[in-house]
């Protein structure tokens, strides 16, 4: 009987060693998910910075893809805070801005900016600048930091 | 008296491994319930987060349908009359759910099966404002009664949606909801074959006009639930997917607030226009100063904020829409900068 005791003690000790284990797996795994999730959330919200009916060049109501309309990006900027809710929603705790990089680069707006402790995931999107009364285009970037 | 000591002792060792072995037993069946239910919300969870993403990628894509393979699962939609939105897998099992509160989402309170079908249309008014995303299963089935070919026509061929004439004739296909799209005609009574199937199973929409009647099944008859309105084509269809008329009235309003922030930044850009050109007279169009009528613009900034508190207004926005279109035509015919 004590035989029988003591290998059923070895036999539930090697089992919790078979779960600690497992757990430490289940772990690692479940870290890799987060990180997935996350980077994840980046490209989304990326998505949705370049694809915004607000800033969005169009023609005849067709939108014209990596293209934001100079006049939109202007006329959004100070209706984000107001809606500082409803802009949440759709973009977190991320900054994004526009740069103008040629002809010059002196040309920046800042269309969202909603910091957070901790890193940040960074994208960059090329884009066209359209000012449609000088009927002009140039070049910029979307810069989509992503809070953790 | 020794072989009698003995003998209990066999006994009391059968005893001892049978407890023993029951309680070893019970400790691993424990535990692979407990990892099942562990299982079971970690895949509900990933299927919310790529599903959440799913939705993302096909609001952007619009006009297309998609045919997504899923796991088998239930996923829930709702939208009620305190803009609670959201959508959940599995809900009632694992609680997961993911918040909705700006994404324009047209779908029944429940689609189930292997295959998700997932349409996106421009919400125009007139000028873009959102993609309404449309939702369904294709065993969820869409009867239309003596319809618009041009409305049945566009209908995604990828869903399982048949064209009548009258309701006789009607067979049950084993579908687990039926939705049933009346055009200028009462609904009148469930064919005999869907009476079997759950009230909440079965419902219907009646199309007159520019008003939608909702119906459900109440035994053996249709029931109005209340009516509502469009105005747009992808405003009908969303009548289509949607369960009931609070979820339908409950996403327009998420698009009418979209539509208020965008009619404002239409109705800045179209001052910022108008100013640039009369501060530059030397412009070679100038002349299109006279072609902005600011009044337009702020009329459906307007009206959109009035419909956000009150349904009841929303019909009024028709009037500074057709003005718009009109507006942009003119400037077209100019060669001038268009509003949208």
């Amino acid at each position: 009987m004590f035989e029988t005791i003591a290998i059923l003690f070895i036999f539930f000790i090697i089992v919790l060693f078979g779960f600690i284990f497992y757990t430490r797996i289940q772990k690692t795994t479940y870290k890799a998910e987060q990180e997935e999730a996350v980077i994840l959330r980046a490209i989304q919200i990326a998505e949705k910075a370049s694809f915004l009916p607000e800033i969005q060049c169009s023609f005849d109501n067709v939108p014209v893809e990596d293209c934001i309309d100079k006049y939109k990006l202007e006329a959004l900027t100070p209706i984000i805070d107001p809606n500082k809710i409803y802009y949440y929603r759709i973009f977190g705790d991320s900054r994004i801005t526009i740069n103008q990089t040629y002809p010059s680069d002196t040309v920046s707006w800042t269309l969202y900016d909603r910091p957070k402790e901790g890193e940040r995931l960074s994208t960059q999107i090329p884009v066209s600048i359209y000012n449609p009364a000088t009927d002009q285009y140039t070049f910029g970037v979307i810069y989509v930091e992503v809070y953790r | 008296m020794k072989k009698k000591k003995s003998q209990i002792s066999i006994q009391f060792s059968w005893i001892f491994i049978l407890i023993a072995g029951a309680i070893i037993l019970i400790f691993f069946i424990g535990i692979i319930y407990k990892q099942k239910a562990v299982s079971e919300t970690r895949l509900a969870g990933t299927v919310a987060t790529d599903l959440e993403a799913i939705l993302t990628g096909a609001r952007i894509s619009t006009g297309t349908v998609n045919v997504i393979q899923i796991p088998k699962i239930e996923a829930t939609f709702t939208c009620d009359e305190m803009g609670d939105s959201w959508f959940g897998v599995d809900w009632e099992k694992t609680g997961i759910k993911k918040s909705l509160p700006i994404e324009v989402v047209f779908a029944p309170n429940l689609i189930k099966g292997k295959e998700l079908i997932t349409w996106a249309l421009d919400f125009s008014a007139p000028f873009k404002v959102t993609n309404f995303l449309y939702l369904t299963s294709p065993e969820i089935r869409y009867i239309f009664v003596n319809p618009d070919e041009e409305i049945y026509e566009d209908f995604p061929e990828e869903t399982t949606k048949e064209e009548v004439l009258t309701m006789a004739g009607i067979s049950d296909k084993n579908n687990y909801k039926v939705k049933f799209i009346f055009f200028d005609q009462a609904p009148g009574t469930v064919p005999a074959p869907l009476q079997h199937m759950p009230n909440k199973d079965i419902t219907a929409i009646k199309i007159t006009g520019k008003t939608i009647e909702f119906f459900e099944k109440e035994n053996s008859r249709f029931k109005s639930t209340g009516q509502t309105f469009y105005i747009t084509k992808p405003m009908l269809y969303a009548a289509i997917f949607a369960e009931d008329k609070i979820y339908y009235e409950c996403n327009l309003k998420k698009a009418f607030k979209a539509l208020n922030i965008v009619a404002t930044v239409y109705a800045d850009r179209e001052t910022t226009l108008k100013e640039y050109y009369e501060n530059n007279p030397d412009d070679r169009r100038a002349y299109c100063t006279l072609y902005y009528y600011e009044e337009d613009t702020t009329a459906l900034k307007q009206i959109s904020e009035a419909c956000i508190q009150d349904m009841i207004n929303c019909p009024g926005l028709s009037d500074p829409i057709a003005k718009l279109e009109h507006d942009n035509l003119i400037l077209k015919e100019h060669s001038c900068p268009l509003l949208y």
